[in-house]
Order: structure tokens, then C-alpha cells, then sequence
């Protein structure tokens, strides 16, 4: 490139990158500090070197436990929701006029914003009135809700993009329309769904206040258990249990891209 | 929650010598043996609760005495039918298969509860236990929301969250032939039918040991401690009880807590804290030096390098309740009231208290060598303490939460 | 909705007798299973919580006169729960407006004038600390916010350039805010990359072989193009920080309550109406709030094209 300017990008972008990545990954700092000093204390000076916060969780069965809690309706609640989700966006994108409109697609953003800590309550309630005992199956149903808007804005923003030419053209030259849909739309639309699905384990994940009504008393999922040490005892221990967290997600999705020749995240 | 073995330890370097030189005959006192041991004498005595030592009849009267005074009327249950009920044989329930579910916050008291009355209850009736845990607000709202679905069992909460939960009928009252060990607790320890305290904790003035004993909860705006200072959340449990007493030092009354709004209005804290582990920090870079808080923490504290000490004031710290019931409609009501039972035995109070760190609520109870010097026995610290209508307290919270909110957060700024 | 709709106009002379359902989904029946399960989690619950909030407390005082408007009439009267409100829509405006900023800046960096993709290392990077959870963030804000920690210099140091007083950084509405962009941010991300990455290269290469600098080339050619992303991205933004819960905990306390936070303590000092009440103005303004900012930003997008 011969053009001018390119340095005043690259200044830019260097800028720009530091900041975003500085504010996103700055609080992790005192997190990962705190993981490995002595000090009993979050947060506290320095005090020395110990391991001994990460022996805690790892020899802990209730970090264990609510990991595999928070994997297994995380798995469930993506599912789901990507069935909601998928759907909907079709709806939302090429239903008729008055799906199409503003009221319907901003009823489906709903869940977002209705308080998450009532409405789980409020399920709770329901379900009592109808004599149904929720189990695992309830938070995943709740999860599964919450997250599904988020599928339904990705989804239905890349196939807005993508348009609807090829499937036609592929119709136009004789394919079914299942064929068109299972080998070419759903396909096409791989990135977005795989992107919103990360993001809606992500979402089902981390969540605490569904969690905090609706996790049955004996299987409650990681974020709860840490949200209660935090609100009961605000120790290095949760810095030392959310740094193995991202570490072995890393680590997973590393390992996943290699085996799956997939890239999860792009 | 292994951190609690970590502190173990650092407190085993605290007090290691009077762990060492106790001479108690066991290094791990709840094990196995232990735990069949008591679970043994439970199965066999038919006056079980009175184990080894019977209430001398002093001991009985004054504790009464002392009860009677702060809570009037709750005895209801330590009355003359209680000797004939306890001369029937105590037969512990079959629990095999089944499984018990506690609801109690989680933290230091689930683990109490885990190291030593489910070692004893699953060896005594065979029975699984699972805990429901969080906080008490959280877990009363769902045992609302449940309706007849309720899936705990034992519900161990604040005496208010109690209150209310049995005012909605969520309740069934204790029965006393099923707890036999119930003989053996004191009366302030019964606020209810429906609810028995397992032991008392005091909430007072925590100050830091650099500086001099304080004397009255007024102490709290000597000028000395300004942006000195940590309060409790105004959503914490104990802070309508604070707020009764103030109101009453400043010219006010329960139902004129108005002078006490005015004077916390004036107060402006470093940290609002639910949990010592939120003022922790401050404390240790000396930006807290005094803060109101329970007594019960304080060991924890100190392991964690934070040397703060307990005052009683003299208007009387409060009593905090920790209050265990029964939930109506529950299928394990047997296996609930023998979890009661266990809970209250005195050796099982002995063994528990030394992890919960409270006083026990058994008469019989020692405190344990673990903590001796430590943690005070319920009797010494009756006159000491507070105990309130949590009934009243518990009808005016919400009242009082959105005053508190209005004219006392917004000065804390 | 504009590719849809000029994709109906195609010339389709084979498929003339099926004009409207040649399209995949356009019966609009994909609604259904959301309809379902929105019905059963929500729209009942939500149903609930608006009858509980017309109710007198069954946890207080019995003998105190109700009405069943008194709930509401109380939140749109008592200037606690109006500071409550303003301060949820005040903090949510920031944080979309913060978070939409921030993520532009990664996203730009990370994709423009790239042949090749970024690593996943540098996404995974992005959501590491989200995968911890909110409560990771709190904490994480909570080390950097303490008295005499780097983000408390920060802080104060900005507001020694303003002009106000130096104080405490935790507990305030500056230290929520933060934590709550911070919660939102790698959402936007989330959503903004994907179409940041579909813009063809060659548009850009267009652009700047007609003597375009890059930073205008940017401006004019790449981010025009990511609107539905951004469109996207800032409604989820919206949204979550309307919501958040944890942050506002944890960071704002209850000296700076939002509705969320305000909630969690109506249900925890026996209020359970007067939070239904509060509950129910949040969903209200929540639900009015993302349809005007869709309309908002589609009239935007009309005008421009």
C-alpha cells in the first residue's frame, strides 16, 4: 500500500485495542494477585506465595459438584434455546408483516429485562400452584428462556444479512425445501448459531439470580455456590476458583478447536 | 468452603495449646465412633436428652428466671406434661432410604451442622441429609413461593423468618415427644411452638483492640470514630433490633424509632456490611476501627490477622436467634423432629458450638476446650443481651427498611 | 428486514403459485415454540407478579388500610423509589452507550483491514472473565476499587481533574457503572464481531484504491456496514444493564440502589408486593425502553438507505 495514512491507523488501532483489552482484562489483575497470596483476606497487601487457595477448590465438593451442575444446564439450556431461538428468528425475519414489526420483536427481547431474581420467584410459585415439583429440569427451562433472546438478535441479524438468493436460486433449480434448509440455510448461518450458542452457555452459566430461586436444594449450580461465599465469606478462594474457571475453559475450547477442526469462536 | 479447614488450621496456631494440652480424649471428635456413640445413648435412654448430666433444679429456675424476663410467655413448652412425655421410651425413626432436607444459610453454620449433628442423626436413623443453602431473605421467599411443595424439610432461620413463615402456615408446631432432648433447653432458647433457637449469638460493638473498651452503643458517634466506622446493611438481620435500641437511648420507643433515624442519619460509615469478610479488609488497613457485628466471627477474624474484640454494651447487646422448625406437609417430619433431637443433645451442642462458635442452647452443654475462654456459656451472657418481640419486628421491617432507606442511606453517601 | 423484503421481490417465475411460501419461515410459525415456552416462563410469572403487586403485604401490619393502586401510587411518589428509577435508567444509558464505544474499538481493531482472522486467543481473551461470571467482575472491581487500590487513584484522580472531592470509589454509582459495562461489554462484542467480520475486504480495498486514508475509509466504508451489528449489540446492551444484578450488589450496594438491587431488598425485608410493584415498572420500562430504541435505530437505518 503505497497510500498515506496508515500510520495514524495503526496508532488507532494499537489505542484502541489497548484500552478495550486494558478495561476488560484490567479487574482480572487483583484477581489472579489475591489467587496467590497468603493473606486470607480479599483483597490484601501482600502478604506471600501459596498455592493453597487453588488446592481448596480443587479438593472442594461443592466447587466440583456445582461445576458439573452449571455444565450440565448450561449444555440444556443452549440446547433448548437454540431450537426457540432458530425458530423465532425465521419468524422474525421472514414471518409475516406484523411478526416482522416492532412490538413482536421487542416482546421476544423481554426476558432480558424483566428482573431475573422475581420472575424466578414467580416460576417457583407457578409451578407450586400446579403442583409440579421443578428439579433440574425447571432451571434449565428458565435458563433455556432467558437466554434464547440472545440467539434470536444473532440469528436473526446474520440471516437478515445473508439474504434469501441462494436458497431461491437452490429452489429455482428443483431442491426440497428441507434440503435447502438443512444443507444450506442452517449451514450458512453455522457462524451465528455457534457464536450464540457460546454466548448463551456463557449467559446460562454465570447466571445467579434464576439460579438463586429455581437450583433444587442439593444441585446447586457454581455460581451460587460462589455467590454465596462471596456474600458469606470474601475470601481468595473465589479468586483462586474463577481463574481455574477460565483457565480450563481456555483450555477446553483450545483443545475442542484442535480436535473438531472448528473455530468455536469465529 | 475448605477454607474453613484452612482457618482449622491457622486457629490450630492460634490456640494450639489448648488444643494439645486439653487432654481430650479424642484428636477427631466427630468421628465415627463418636458419632455411634451418641447415636447409641439417643436409641437407648428413654430420657435420652437429659444425657449425662440432669438440670440441677437451681440452674433450671434461674435460667427461667432470666428467660422470663426478656421474653415473656414463650415457656410453653418446658411445662409439667413434658417429665410424663419423656418417661415414654424415645424410639429413634427409620430413615433408610429416605432423605432429609435442611434449609440453613450457608458457610460456617452449614458446616457446623455437617461436622457434628449429621454424623450422629445419619448413624442414629440411617438417613441421607441434604442442605439447602442461602441467605435467610432468599430462602424464606422460597419456602413462600412453594406452597404445599415445599422441599425442605427442617427450615433453620432468623426467629423473624420463622415468624412469618409459620404465619403463612408454613409451619407445624414442635412436638416435644419426638424431641425429647428438648428437656434440656433453655428457655430463652424456646421462642416459639413452631421454633427453638439451637443457640445464642450476641450482636454488639466490634472495636479494634488498639483502641480502649467501649461502653454504650452511643459510642458509636464519638467523634473520634468518624470515617472510622463500618455499620451493618440496613437489610441485616440484627439492624431493626439495633435500631429499637437506639431509638430507646435517644428518647424514642419501639414504636417511635424516629430519634434513632435521626441519629444514625448523622453517622457516615466507610463500609455497610452483612458479613465480617466485607469490613475485613478495611479493618486490616485500619479504615475501620469499630463496627457493629456478632460476636460469634471474631475467632475467624483474629485467624485472618484481624485482632477486634467483642463489648457488650451497656444498654445491652442483642440476642440473635437461630431458629430451627418443622415445615408443614413435610413427608420426613420424623426424621425432622430426630434432626431436632440430635441437634439439641448436649454433647452433639458441645461438639457443635465449637465449629458454629456460638453459645449453645442446652443447658447441659460445655463449651468445648476448642474455644474455652472464647465463646461465653448462654447463662453468662443472658443479663447481657437483648432478646425482642420479633413478632412486632417482623410486621414493621418493611416499614422501617424503606424509612432507613430514605433518610438514613441517602445522608450515608 | 431490508434484505428479506427485496428478496421477496425477486423475479421468481417457477415459483409463482406458492409467492409467499417459497420462503423458509415466512408462515412466521417459528414463533411458536418461543410463544410456548415465553407463555409458561414468563408471561404467567409476569401475570403473577402484577396481581401480587395490587395486593396488601400479607407480611406486615394486617390492620393497615390498602388500595390496590397504593404500591404504585407509593413508587411514582416516594423519591426513594424515583431515585431508584432514574438512577436504573441513568446507569443503563451509560452503560450502553460506554459498552458500545468500548466494544467498537476492540471489534474495529481486532477485524479491520485483515486478511487474515485474529486468533481465538485474543475473542477467548475478551470472554475469560465473563465465563468466570459477574460475580468474578464484582470481585475483580472490588480488589481495584478499595481504598488505596489502582482503580481508586484512578477514579479519584479523574474526579481531582473535575473538581470534586476525593472519597471512597466502592459503594458509589461510578464503581456500578463500571462493573456493569464491564459485565456488558463482551456481550457486545459477542454480537458486533461476527458482522464486523463479514464486511468484504474488497469494499475497503475499493475504498481506499480511490484515494481514501484508511481512518476515513473506516468511518465512511467499514462502519456503516456493521450497523445491524451495532443495532444489535446495543439493545442486548440496553437490556443486560437494565437487568444486572450482581454488580449493582456488589458494587453500588444498597446506598446506590436500582430496581434489581431494590427488588432483591423488598423480597428480603418481607415487601413481596411492593416488589412485585417495583418488578413490574422494571419489565414495563424495560419492554418500552428496547421497542423505542428499535424504532428509533430502524427510522435511523430507513433514512440512511
Amino acid at each position: 500500500m503505497r497510500q498515506r495514512g496508515w500510520t495514524s491507523w495503526r496508532i488507532l488501532r494499537a489505542l484502541s485495542l489497548f484500552i478495550g483489552y486494558g478495561f476488560v482484562l484490567g479487574p482480572v489483575l487483583p484477581v489472579v494477585y489475591n489467587a496467590f497470596n497468603a493473606s486470607p483476606i480479599f483483597p490484601a497487601p501482600f502478604e506471600g506465595l501459596t498455592l493453597e487457595w487453588f488446592r481448596s477448590v480443587v479438593t472442594s465438593e461443592q466447587y466440583m459438584s456445582g461445576a458439573i451442575v452449571s455444565i450440565e444446564v448450561g449444555i440444556g439450556a443452549t440446547a433448548l434455546a437454540l431450537v426457540i431461538g432458530v425458530c423465532a428468528a425465521f419468524a422474525v425475519v421472514r414471518g409475516p408483516a406484523w411478526i416482522r414489526g416492532g412490538a413482536a420483536t421487542s416482546l421476544l427481547m423481554g426476558p432480558i429485562v424483566i428482573p431475573q431474581i422475581v420472575i424466578g420467584l414467580a416460576i417457583l410459585e407457578a409451578a407450586s400452584q400446579l403442583s409440579f415439583r421443578l428439579g433440574l429440569a425447571g432451571l434449565i427451562i428458565a435458563h433455556a428462556v432467558f437466554v434464547s433472546p440472545f440467539i434470536i438478535r444473532v440469528v436473526a441479524g446474520a440471516l437478515e444479512v445473508q439474504g434469501s438468493n441462494l436458497e431461491s436460486a437452490a429452489m429455482v433449480l428443483g431442491s426440497r425445501r428441507t434440503a435447502v434448509l438443512f444443507t444450506l440455510t442452517l449451514p450458512m448461518l453455522r457462524p451465528a448459531i455457534v457464536a450464540s450458542a457460546v454466548f448463551a452457555f456463557t449467559l446460562s452459566f454465570v447466571n445467579v439470580p434464576l439460579s438463586l430461586f429455581l437450583s433444587p436444594s442439593n444441585l446447586r449450580p457454581l455460581p451460587i455456590v460462589i455467590y454465596q461465599e462471596m456474600i458469606n465469606t470474601r475470601t481468595p478462594v473465589l479468586a483462586a476458583v474463577s481463574i481455574l474457571l477460565a483457565f480450563v475453559l481456555l483450555l477446553a475450547t483450545g483443545l475442542a478447536e484442535k480436535v473438531f477442526r472448528v473455530r468455536i469462536l469465529q | 468452603m475448605d477454607l474453613f479447614k484452612k482457618l482449622d488450621f491457622k486457629r490450630g496456631q492460634v490456640m494450639g495449646n489448648s488444643i494439645k494440652n486439653s487432654g481430650n480424649r479424642r484428636e477427631d471428635e466427630c468421628s465415627a465412633e463418636w458419632a455411634e456413640e451418641i447415636a447409641a445413648r439417643l436409641r437407648a435412654a428413654p430420657l435420652a436428652a437429659l444425657g449425662s448430666k440432669p438440670v440441677s433444679r437451681r440452674d433450671a429456675l434461674g435460667l427461667i428466671g432470666l428467660g422470663a424476663s426478656v421474653i415473656g410467655g414463650a415457656s410453653m413448652l418446658t411445662s409439667g406434661p413434658a417429665l410424663a412425655q419423656a418417661a415414654k421410651p424415645y424410639k429413634a425413626p427409620d430413615g433408610k432410604g429416605r432423605t432429609l432436607t435442611v434449609s440453613v444459610w450457608g458457610g460456617p453454620t452449614e458446616q457446623a451442622f455437617v461436622k457434628t449433628v449429621v454424623p450422629v442423626f445419619r448413624t442414629l436413623t440411617g438417613a441421607n441429609v441434604v442442605f439447602e443453602t442461602g441467605s435467610g431473605g432468599e430462602r424464606f421467599n422460597k419456602l413462600m413461593a412453594q406452597g404445599a411443595l415445599a422441599s425442605v424439610d427442617v427450615f433453620i432461620n432468623s426467629g423473624e423468618n420463622v415468624f412469618q413463615a409459620n404465619r403463612l402456615g408454613k409451619l407445624v408446631n414442635v412436638d416435644k415427644a419426638l424431641v425429647p432432648n428438648l428437656d434440656g433447653i433453655a428457655d430463652w432458647a424456646k421462642l416459639f411452638p413452631y421454633g427453638i433457637s439451637y443457640g445464642l449469638i450476641a450482636f454488639g460493638l466490634v472495636r479494634s483492640t488498639q483502641i480502649a473498651p467501649l461502653k454504650s452503643w452511643k459510642d458509636l458517634w464519638r467523634p473520634e470514630f468518624k470515617g472510622k466506622l463500618g455499620m451493618p446493611g440496613i437489610g441485616h438481620t440484627q439492624f431493626p433490633m439495633m435500631l429499637i435500641t437506639l431509638a430507646e437511648i435517644y428518647g424514642g420507643s419501639a414504636s417511635d424509632v424516629e430519634p434513632a433515624i435521626k441519629k444514625l442519619a448523622e453517622l457516615d460509615p466507610v463500609v455497610l456490611a452483612f458479613f465480617w469478610g466485607q469490613w475485613a479488609d478495611s479493618a486490616k488497613a485500619g479504615k475501620v476501627l469499630v463496627v457493629p457485628d456478632f460476636n460469634y466471627n471474631l475467632l475467624d477474624a483474629k485467624a485472618a490477622g484481624i485482632d477486634f474484640a467483642f463489648d457488650f454494651p451497656e444498654e445491652k447487646a442483642i440476642a440473635a436467634d437461630n431458629t430451627m422448625s418443622i415445615v408443614k406437609g413435610s413427608p420426613n417430619a420424623d426424621l425432622a423432629h430426630a434432626f431436632l433431637n440430635v441437634t439439641f443433645d448436649s454433647e452433639v451442642q458441645t461438639q457443635f458450638c465449637a465449629e458454629w462458635r456460638g453459645s449453645p442452647a442446652n443447658v447441659n452443654a460445655k463449651i468445648h476446650p476448642k474455644i474455652e475462654g472464647q465463646v461465653p456459656l448462654a447463662s453468662d451472657i443472658l443479663n447481657k443481651v437483648r432478646f425482642f418481640d420479633l413478632g412486632f419486628i417482623a410486621t414493621k421491617r418493611a416499614e422501617w427498611t424503606e424509612r432507613l432507606n430514605s433518610q438514613v442511606l441517602t445522608k450515608w453517601k | 428486514m431490508e434484505v428479506a423484503s427485496s428478496a421477496r421481490s425477486l423475479p421468481l417465475p417457477l415459483l409463482k403459485k406458492r409467492p409467499r411460501s417459497y420462503l423458509i419461515g415466512a408462515s412466521g410459525l417459528g414463533l411458536l415454540p418461543a410463544v410456548l415456552a415465553f407463555g409458561i416462563a414468563v408471561l404467567w410469572p409476569a401475570i403473577a407478579i402484577f396481581q401480587r403487586s395490587l395486593e396488601a403485604n400479607p407480611l406486615a401490619d394486617p390492620s393497615l388500610v390498602h388500595r390496590p393502586w397504593d404500591n404504585y401510587a407509593k413508587l411514582f411518589s416516594e423519591p426513594l423509589y424515583l431515585d431508584a428509577m432514574i438512577r436504573t435508567l441513568r446507569v443503563s444509558v451509560i452503560c450502553t452507550v460506554a459498552s458500545i464505544l468500548i466494544s467498537l474499538a476492540i471489534v474495529v481493531g481486532l477485524t479491520a483491514y485483515r486478511r487474515k482472522e485474529v486468533s481465538s486467543i485474543w475473542i477467548f481473551a475478551l470472554i475469560a472473565p465473563i465465563l468466570s461470571g459477574p460475580i468474578i467482575i464484582a470481585l475483580g472491581w472490588i480488589g481495584l476499587f478499595v481504598n488505596d487500590g489502582i482503580g481508586f487513584m484512578v477514579v479519584n484522580a479523574v474526579r481531582a481533574l473535575f473538581g470534586f472531592p476525593e472519597g471512597r470509589v466502592l459503594d458509589t454509582e461510578v464503581a456500578m457503572t463500571i462493573g456493569t459495562i464491564h459485565f456488558v461489554v463482551p456481550f457486545a462484542v459477542l454480537t458486533l464481531y461476527p458482522v464486523a467480520r463479514a464486511v468484504p475486504r474488497e469494499l475497503l480495498d475499493v475504498s481506499l484504491t480511490l484515494g481514501v486514508r484508511p481512518v476515513a475509509t473506516l468511518w465512511r466504508v467499514f462502519l456503516p456496514m456493521c450497523r445491524s451489528g451495532l443495532i444489535a449489540a446495543s439493545i442486548i446492551a440496553l437490556a443486560m444493564a437494565l437487568s444486572a444484578f450482581v454488580n449493582a450488589q456488589f458494587l453500588g450496594g444498597e446506598r446506590n440502589l436500582v430496581l434489581t438491587t431494590l427488588v432483591s431488598q423488598l423480597i428480603n425485608t418481607f415487601n413481596p408486593t411492593m416488589a412485585a410493584a417495583a418488578s413490574a415498572v422494571l419489565v414495563v420500562l424495560g419492554l418500552a425502553l428496547v421497542a423505542a430504541y428499535g424504532r428509533i435505530l430502524a427510522r435511523l437505518e430507513a433514512r440512511r438507505t
